[in-house]
């Protein structure tokens, strides 16, 4: 491996735009769609939005451990197509991924597909116009496109998993080619902020990240009580293909994104956040009849109170409340959606830092 | 655990085999010995994996006493 060096190395290309990206294809460092080519003025646009300096080292990015500097990061956010406003958001979601318990070198290579899902919440995302209403999870939203994009592109590129390589998903999901980024509906939420619940000011910005399988839709549009919506999503989530039960030692956090008209009618049969969390950690269970022998039985990271022996014992999809991620996404229209974390990362949260 | 001074091996199945050889390189351990047993590992009854081990070991040790 070569030296670690804290400043990018600087490249001189012959030739127009296009050449330009094609080079950048030609060198691996794109995710298949075309890039902006990352100029040095373009970069120190990008450098203007946070008061790090550009040579400062962040960490080194799982699992071929390339050094993560300030400066890189910004190269690879001009690179996915973001504003230099949006810098600040996909520094914290790069922070969050270089912290240990988010174990982003095995999020990276494993089968099971994973990518990063950025909840962004607090006053940052209204500014930015980061989408938490219609469309969210895949709108073509630039702030939503490009921040889970340039947070991709550096795992990519610093990270070093590609196809052929150490990228081992069987078969991925889209996320993992631009991420998923998306803001909390605050404005349509019944409940507080989900940041709020997880100690944070309401006027800090903050992300919190976790690598995830995908997102599984639940739609209910007949039901219209909060008890019948809660029901649907419950049967919903008692899901066998998902390896989460297997795995609720690792502490997995689980995603629950209810659109607005599902979580204003779940509040209107009197459930705050927290009651619904623990309704939804007693109901989502699946009986150890189904559970072994199937999935990822043989890795299974069961607590000691699983009693294998009683065929009727009830698994929880998370080892306690705390890991369900409840927040209110998406616009008009009753489809919420589940997204369940793989493997071992436990997710991370940063503060947003803005200058 | 070779950086600590401890031969070590990797045991991995075919379908990683690339990848064993990436992260290898990325640690500074290009020469790191590595054993490909077959894929897949998960899906196999605990007496196919403890057949597929006793099968490996002697590679295993070859691999541990020659460097």
């Amino acid at each position: 491996m070569s030296a670690v060096t804290a400043r990018a190395s600087r490249r001189t290309i012959e030739g127009d735009f296009v050449e330009a990206v094609r080079y950048l294809e030609r060198e691996g460092w794109t995710d298949g769609l075309p890039v902006i080519p990352p100029t040095e003025t373009l970069v120190a646009e990008m450098l203007r939005y946070t008061k790090r300096a550009p040579d400062e080292v962040l960490g080194r990015m799982e699992p071929l451990r390339g050094t993560v500097t300030i400066e890189k990061v910004a190269a690879n956010a001009v690179m996915a197509g973001c504003e230099p406003e949006y810098f600040p958001v996909v520094l914290a979601s790069v922070r969050a991924v270089l912290q240990p318990q988010f174990h982003v070198g095995s999020t990276a290579c494993t089968t099971g597909g994973s990518a990063p899902t950025i909840i962004v919440n607090g006053p940052i995302a209204r500014r930015l116009g980061i989408s938490g209403g219609t469309a969210c999870f895949g709108g073509n939203i630039k702030p939503n496109a490009t921040i889970g994009r340039a947070l991709r592109l550096v795992m990519r590129n610093l990270g070093g998993a590609k196809p052929d390589g150490m990228e081992k998903s069987t078969q991925a999901w889209p996320g993992k080619a631009v991420g998923c980024c998306f803001a909390e509906n605050e404005a349509r939420s019944p409940w507080e902020p989900f940041h709020v619940s997880r100690g944070y000011a309401r006027e800090a910005s903050v992300v919190h990240v976790v690598a995830t399988r995908g997102i599984y839709p639940v739609t209910e549009g007949t039901q219209t009580t909060g008890q019948g919506v809660i029901e649907t999503l419950v049967a919903a989530m008692r899901y066998l293909g998902t390896p989460i039960f297997h795995q609720m030692r690792n502490r997995l956090p689980l995603i629950v994104a209810l659109c607005p008209e599902h979580a204003q009618e779940i509040a209107k049969a009197g459930f705050g956040r927290e009651q619904l969390r623990d309704l939804l950690y007693a109901e989502v269970r699946l009986p150890v009849r189904d559970l072994i022998g199937r999935v990822y039985y043989g890795a299974r990271a069961w607590p000691e109170w699983v009693d294998e022996s009683d065929p009727e014992t009830r698994v929880p999809i998370v080892a306690t409340p705390d890991d369900i991620w409840l927040v209110v996404a998406g616009g008009d229209g009753r489809h919420s959606a589940w997204m369940p974390a793989w493997g071992v990362c436990q997710g991370a949260t940063e503060v947003i830092e803005e200058i | 655990m070779e950086q600590q001074g401890r031969p070590a091996v990797t045991v991995v199945t075919e379908a990683f085999q690339q990848a064993a050889v990436a992260r290898a390189a990325a640690l500074g351990l290009p020469e790191h010995p590595r054993i490909a047993i077959a894929h897949p590992l998960a899906s196999r009854r605990g007496d196919e994996v403890e057949k597929m081990a006793v099968d490996a070991a002697a590679s295993v040790a070859a691999a541990l006493v020659k460097r």
